[in-house]
């Protein structure tokens, strides 16, 4: 790092201080070193070892003890790495169990707990219940991305399928001018003959005619409009023009035969044969005020 | 060697007897003062683990370590798990066999506990755990003692602890890495065939807890006495910590060098007074 700062320089000063600089680091790293002596000490080891040492006494059952047969020394790039490291973990647990439940088995000893057997486990019922909400909701998330990334590529797909049905169009624009343009030349070659009336009616309807889609390829064929839709199409019209045909002419101005007198009003059609309405009849008009409360009076 | 020490132990009648009254593991357990929720945490999840453990208060003072002796004599334990805490934030775990030793200090690292909701297995309280070691335990001395001390704690050895139940269904597993004891505890998750035993539905689900022990130091006696092995790749955090932060400092004073440099370049290249600095003001001014 000194080295990559340091340009060219060539100050003296400069110099000097760098050279203090790593002088002092080197210090520091190798008075710690060179005086340090690390211990071990294989005889005392093994003594104590032997003083201590109980599980090769013992039969396998009461120690469990599994030794791997893999005794290589893990790569560090192993060990730094969580998934492989934790791979290894495991094949060396199940290693062990395989091997003692094979002991077991054929020893004929009961290792596995009973299924009526119940008693307090390591985790409360309350803890593994957060256990497995969190597992669920993990699957959830994991659903949902799922589910985002299927409408992306289908979108993807859909914007291609629209461009590809674009091209279509255009090219089967360009070649109904073409056809046009030849049955042009075709006339003036032959001297703008007016016997060619019909071939004019099968030219027009050769150059018109849309290119037969091949089979298979229309997307949108089955799809059918929406109601909302239909309705809209039905109130505003589709296609074509629409000023004029909203514009009254003579005929439609004479036709009164959509007029009726108020729809909602009391003479409106149908409201007199409401049930629970008093019928009235036609000349009956309502009585003025005064004679109305003279009415009430004599009841 | 193994073979003729066994046929030897079964050979001896007296030593038997003997033999089993030492086989009767309990291990204390006890932190110092100063332990942080993820270190109490640990704590309690090898309470949880260890059907022979025993607990016991926090422990006042860090100096004098042959308290814990007296502790465990008094408490009828054998072995010893002692978590000392140092900055609030370092965790140190003893192992040893009391009285005699020996004993080992490790520091304790990448602590994940059981409370995880990532590690999803779980086992019965009490029952008996298969003891995985890596191969490498065997190769060099202070691993053999480390593997044989690791299995009489961890071992559910025999079944005349009262807390013990006689079946198996978690797997301690030890595994040599970076020159470190890595441990880790799965669930064994088997098919619901009982008659036979399939191990291609056989499943490991890890339950916890997980941390990585790296070894300090080994004594002869439990706490103190000759030292046996000293680590020569351990590192201690304060160094680390040092260190980072000289790697911090550092970056100060090479940004104040820099800025030297440039001002020293800048008085030695000094910029030539620009001869047509003025023109066009005076061309502006004669307008």
């Amino acid at each position: 790092m000194e080295e990559a700062s340091a340009y060219d320089m060539d100050s003296d000063e400069e110099l000097e201080l760098e050279k203090a600089a790593l002088a002092m680091g080197r210090e520091e790293e190798g008075e710690v070193k060179e005086a340090k002596v690390f211990t071990y000490n294989v005889d005392a080891i093994h003594e104590r070892l032997e003083d201590i040492s109980r599980v090769c006494h013992l039969p396998w059952e009461d120690t469990l003890v599994c030794t791997s047969s893999d005794a290589e020394v893990m790569e560090l790039s192993v060990v730094h790495d969580d998934t492989e490291r934790e791979l290894k973990f495991y094949d060396q647990a199940s290693e062990a169990v395989r091997e003692s439940i094979e002991k077991f088995d054929e020893s004929g000893h009961k290792w596995r707990r009973p299924d009526d057997y119940l008693a307090e486990m390591v985790k409360s019922d309350q803890h593994m219940k957060r256990v497995k909400e969190k597992l669920l909701y993990e699957k959830k998330l994991a659903e949902e991305q799922e589910e985002r990334r299927k409408q992306r590529e289908a979108k993807k797909y859909a914007k291609q399928v629209q461009a590809e049905k674009l091209k279509e169009r255009a090219q089967a624009k360009n070649k109904q001018i073409d056809g046009l343009d030849k049955w042009r030349k075709q006339r003036e070659r032959d001297g703008y003959d007016e016997m060619g009336a019909e071939d004019y009616e099968e030219a027009m309807a050769t150059a018109f005619r849309k290119p037969k889609q091949p089979a298979g390829t229309r997307i949108f064929s089955g799809k059918q409009k929406s109601k909302a839709r239909q309705a809209r199409d039905k109130k505003f019209g589709f296609g074509g023009k629409k000023k004029i045909q909203k514009q009254n002419d003579a005929t439609s101005a004479a036709d009164d035969s959509g007029w009726h007198q108020g729809k909602f009003g009391k003479y409106a059609p149908g409201r007199a044969k409401k049930a629970g309405v008093a019928k009235k009849k036609k000349g009956q008009l309502r009585p003025g005020k005064a004679r109305r409360q003279q009415m009430r009076g004599k009841k | 060697m193994a073979k003729d020490a066994r046929a030897g132990g079964e050979l001896d009648v007296p030593g038997k007897a003997r033999k089993g009254k030492r086989d009767l593991e309990k291990v204390l357990l006890l932190c110092t003062r100063g332990v942080t929720h993820r270190h109490r945490h640990l704590f309690q999840d090898l309470m949880q683990l260890l059907p022979s453990g025993k607990k016991e208060n926090k422990l006042d003072t860090k100096k004098d370590k042959d308290v814990v002796n007296e502790i465990a004599e008094l408490k009828g334990c054998t072995s010893c798990i002692l978590f000392e805490v140092r900055k609030r934030m370092d965790l140190y775990l003893w192992m040893a066999k009391t009285p005699n030793g020996p004993s080992v200090k490790f520091h304790v690292q990448n602590i994940h506990t059981m409370a995880e909701l990532k590690l999803t297995g779980n086992h019965l309280k009490g029952s008996r755990a298969i003891l995985s070691f890596h191969g490498a335990f065997d190769e060099q001395p202070h691993l053999q003692l480390l593997k044989e001390l690791l299995s009489q704690i961890f071992g559910s050895s025999t079944k005349k602890h009262q807390k013990t139940k006689p079946f198996i269904d978690h797997v301690f597993n030890f595994t040599l890495a970076d020159n470190r004891i890595w441990f880790r505890n799965y669930q064994i998750v088997l098919s619901d065939d009982r008659s036979k035993t399939n191990f291609d539905k056989m499943q490991l689900v890890e339950v916890g807890p997980r941390f990585v022990l790296n070894p300090v130091k080994m004594f002869s006696g439990s706490f103190k006495g000759q030292v046996l092995y000293e680590n020569p790749n351990y590192v201690s955090p304060n160094t680390v910590r040092a260190d980072e932060r000289r790697g911090k400092s550092s970056r100060y004073v090479q940004k104040v060098k820099a800025k030297k440099r440039r001002k020293i370049h800048e008085e030695k290249n000094a910029k030539a007074p620009d001869e047509f600095a003025d023109l066009w003001q005076e061309h502006d001014l004669s307008d």
